[in-house]
């Protein structure tokens, strides 16, 4: 018990450190940033895609109380096209094309929020449109293939074609994904500051760094010059994981108009404003031999991009490696549409070809009159199938086991259609998880005060996911002190250089420097203990030295002090700062999991509900269990999103996305979301990152 | 007072600007003593119906008295069954009768290129409705 006292740290499910703020609402969104002398910025958009602007009129706009400035293309500093991470290279209010409907085409300054809504409704504009595409349906036969970008679009192992003609079962299907949004609550909002040639810029997004790096660079200004703060996000997903236009736009006006600007982007603004997730086709074929081994899988994507810019979309990257399998062929074409570019959005990639995958699986597994977790246990891939490299570690097979003794599965009735309630039909299913692990290189610095108080340094962010209570376990861990004792700074570029909040990634990539740094600092401080006279730890060896409970303690003698007292005798805090940089790239890494629902159908009115869901995951090491277990709900629920509701029509006549608001998107409401339970298998991942952990 | 659209799509009644609706007198009669409403969405709650039935049934034994089947969701304004209805009368309470009485109501309907789902799906809605008010199997 004391071990566990003296330890508090990693695994401990502790409550949100900023919990309390923002259900109080003191916690400072970016929107609520209040600065001296500020102007409020909104844009007018455009009503037509694919067009050009042939008369702009913006002299009512212009004359409009409290309107103190209006930028157009005709006006508007030009600037070079954008470098990454911007999401869009051509920044509006550049010339008279118009790409996409909701693009801006003219910015309006004015005293207050009321003044420049009502001005922004006085621009007028004549177009010349041209015939526009939204849907892939609509450009299949001229679909091409994007080479640029983070990942092969085709793989091939095996001879899969000769493999399907070999099986003696083939299952084919095509499935398909609408248009999807990421619907933060938070809208994405900027407010730019300037002082003299610094610029300031408060904005809600997911990676401080990237926006003053493309901010810089679109000002032609020294990256240094760029201060950009984000304290706290209401949700991203993606949205605010790259730089979209009206971030360089804001920062452009509050420099032309002479004020500090703030815009924050409508909710009907945020359909159109930053990305989402392109509607995807799946043609998948699956062959089996009669006991449900595997003989060749291809999985065929297509899927919609901007016509005037690329995002490259695997979408089927998980089939490349989720089954032992001889032969497996993946390739992804893109139809152009004329929309704003898509974007990463929960979860990008195999989000939705998993979806294909499992359910051409679940057919095979009905083909065979297999158990569908037995086809996949026979089927388990013990390397990636796709490199031959072994797993980093991978506990799906005690994932699946500890998913199915939650939810029951072996005592569940098997027969199709043979349960029934009323007017439902009460079905069981299940499904494997899996998501790369990505890695990027961050940078913490951590610090001790001479009243033993921990500062930890970082350009993270909160996303809602826990940071601000995470890191100070996983420093407390290495620290011997108690997470209490331990605060963070982040979402700020005069911090060390974090990676964007994205990908699930910031638990091993911030996690690892943050570890890092706070184990320098603690060889520092005991350095500084056995070499200080003062100290009842001189002269010991200094691997002697632990530090634990809060004090500097030699493991044979018992002889201790408080950490604070070392410190305060050194005359100033202590400090260590350190990068972490993603190695063992000899490994393949993923998280794994298995999920199992049991769903109402009502079949006659064609009605779908969940009414549980229990996910087990082998994820690494758990920092915390209940901010993690929190993120593994939120998933299913989006899950629940994606699989029954989550769609964003298109009009194919007015080239548009049709519902732009929460009542023509149906998100799950808490009415959908039945009961859920996530776990965690116990693992440790010697090889992901520093701290063991391998995913969040 | 609900209006079609004739050339006028964005007016949905009859009131005129200087009008206001200030009550409504629903007449407790045979029909609104069993009665119910169905809504069918997707989402379980906060959505506009995909179609909606509202009905009620006097019986007399087993032998429908009256009724009165009005739809949402299918039309610019509710939609009254009255053909439905007046087949429904004077015979027995039974999913069977009810299907074919509605089957017939439809005839005449004609669905936009998305939403053809509609013809098919307030039909099963008003027999599931009229089913939960005690029409036999």
């Amino acid at each position: 018990m004391s071990t566990v006292l003296e330890r508090p740290g990693i695994g401990s499910p502790l409550d949100r450190r900023d919990g309390r703020v923002k259900v109080t609402g003191r916690a400072d969104y970016t929107a609520d940033v209040v600065v001296p002398d500020l102007k409020y910025g909104v844009f007018a958009t455009s009503p037509v895609t694919k067009a050009r602007i042939v008369e702009l009129d913006t002299v009512a706009a212009q004359r409009a109380p409290g309107v103190r400035y209006v930028m157009t293309h005709r006006n508007a500093p030009r600037v070079p096209p954008l470098g990454p991470p911007a999401a869009i290279a051509l920044l509006p209010l550049q010339n008279d094309r118009i790409r996409y409907e909701g693009q801006p085409i003219a910015l309006i300054v004015a005293d207050t929020l009321e003044d420049a809504t009502y001005a922004a409704g006085l621009v007028s504009a004549r177009f010349e449109t041209a015939p526009a595409r939204t849907e892939i349906a609509q450009g299949l036969a001229n679909a091409v293939k994007v080479e640029e970008g983070y990942d092969e679009p085709d793989t091939r192992t095996g001879d899969p074609e000769a493999g399907l003609r070999a099986s003696a079962v083939l299952v084919e299907h095509l499935y398909t994904i609408g248009y999807r949004h990421h619907n933060p609550m938070e809208p994405s909002a900027t407010t730019a500051v300037w002082d003299g040639d610094r610029l300031t810029l408060y904005d809600a997004t997911q990676y401080v760094y990237g926006v003053r790096g493309v901010v810089a660079q679109a000002l032609d200004l020294p990256p240094e010059n760029v201060r950009v703060v984000s304290h706290f996000l209401g949700g991203g997903f993606g949205s605010k994981g790259y730089v979209w236009p009206h971030q360089v736009l804001t920062a452009l006006a509050a420099r032309e108009a002479g004020c500090p600007v703030k815009l924050v982007l409508t909710r009907a603004q945020m359909y159109t404003s930053c990305g989402y997730q392109p509607e995807t086709r799946h043609a998948v074929a699956i062959g089996a031999d009669r006991d449900g081994t595997l003989r060749a899988i291809t999985h065929d994507v297509v899927y919609a991009n901007s016509a005037a810019e690329e995002f490259p979309e695997y979408a089927a990257a998980g089939t490349r490696s989720m089954y032992a399998c001889p032969s497996i062929a993946t390739t992804h074409r893109a139809v152009k549409v004329d929309l704003i570019n898509p974007t990463a959005m929960r979860a990008p990639n195999e989000g939705m070809g998993n979806f294909a995958l499992e359910s051409a699986l679940d057919e095979l597994a009905y083909a065979l009159n297999v158990d569908p977790l037995e086809l996949r246990l026979r089927n388990y891939a013990g390397r990636d199938p796709l490199t031959g490299k072994p797993f980093s570690s991978k506990k799906l097979r005690e994932a699946y086991a500890l998913g199915a003794e939650r939810f029951g599965w072996a005592a569940r009735p098997c027969a199709p259609r043979s349960l029934r309630e009323g007017d439902e039909l009460i079905g069981y299913g299940m499904a494997s998880a899996l998501m790369t692990t990505y890695r990027m290189p961050s940078t913490a610095r951590v610090e001790m005060a001479p009243d033993g108080t921990v500062t930890i340094a970082t350009a993270s962010h909160e996303i809602g996911t826990g940071v601000r209570t995470i890191m100070p376990q996983i420093a407390a861990d290495v620290l011997g002190v108690d997470p209490s004792v331990v605060t963070i700074e982040l979402g700020d570029t005069d911090l060390p250089e974090a990676a964007g909040t994205f990908g699930s990634a910031t638990t091993v990539g911030v996690g690892s420097a943050v570890s890092t740094a706070a184990t320098q600092l603690k060889e520092r401080l005991i350095a500084l203990a056995v070499a200080d006279p003062h100290s009842p730890l001189h002269g010991l060896a200094s691997t002697d030295v632990e530090l634990i409970g809060g004090e500097v303690r030699s493991r044979t003698t018992g002889r201790a002090e408080p950490c604070a007292g070392v410190v305060a005798r050194s005359g100033a805090a202590v400090r260590a700062e350190a990068t972490w940089s993603p190695s063992n790239d000899e490994y393949a890494m993923f998280g794994f999991g298995a999920v199992f629902v049991e769903v109402r159908v009502d079949a006659e009115l064609g009605l779908v509900r969940l009414r549980r869901c229990v996910g087990a995951y082998s994820a690494g090491r758990i920092v915390n269990p209940k901010t993690a277990a929190s993120q593994m709900t939120g998933a299913m629920i989006w899950g629940i999103g994606q699989a029954l509701l989550e769609r964003s029509e298109t009009d194919a006549n007015v080239g548009r996305f049709v519902s732009k608001n929460l009542a023509g998107y149906l998100l799950p409401v808490n009415a959908d979301v039945g009961e859920l339970e996530a776990h965690f298998v116990d693992e440790f991942d010697p090889h992901a990152s520093a701290i063991r952990a391998r995913h969040r | 007072m609900h209006r079609l659209p004739d050339d006028r799509p964005d007016r949905d009644t009859t009131l005129e600007s200087d009008e206001l609706i200030v009550g409504i007198d629903v007449r407790a009669s045979g029909v609104t003593r069993r009665s119910h409403y169905l809504k069918v969405r997707e989402r379980a709650s906060y959505e506009f119906a995909l179609v909606s039935v509202a009905a009620g049934v006097e019986l007399e034994g087993e032998t429908v008295r009256d009724v009165r089947i009005a739809l949402g969701g299918v039309a610019h304004k509710p939609w009254r069954l009255a053909e439905a209805e007046a087949a429904l009368r004077g015979r027995p309470f039974t999913r069977a009768g009810v299907r074919d009485a509605v089957r017939g109501a439809f005839g005449a309907a004609r669905p936009l290129r998305d939403n053809a789902f509609k013809i098919t799906l307030a039909q099963r809605a008003i027999v599931r409705a009229l089913g939960t008010l005690g029409a036999r199997a």
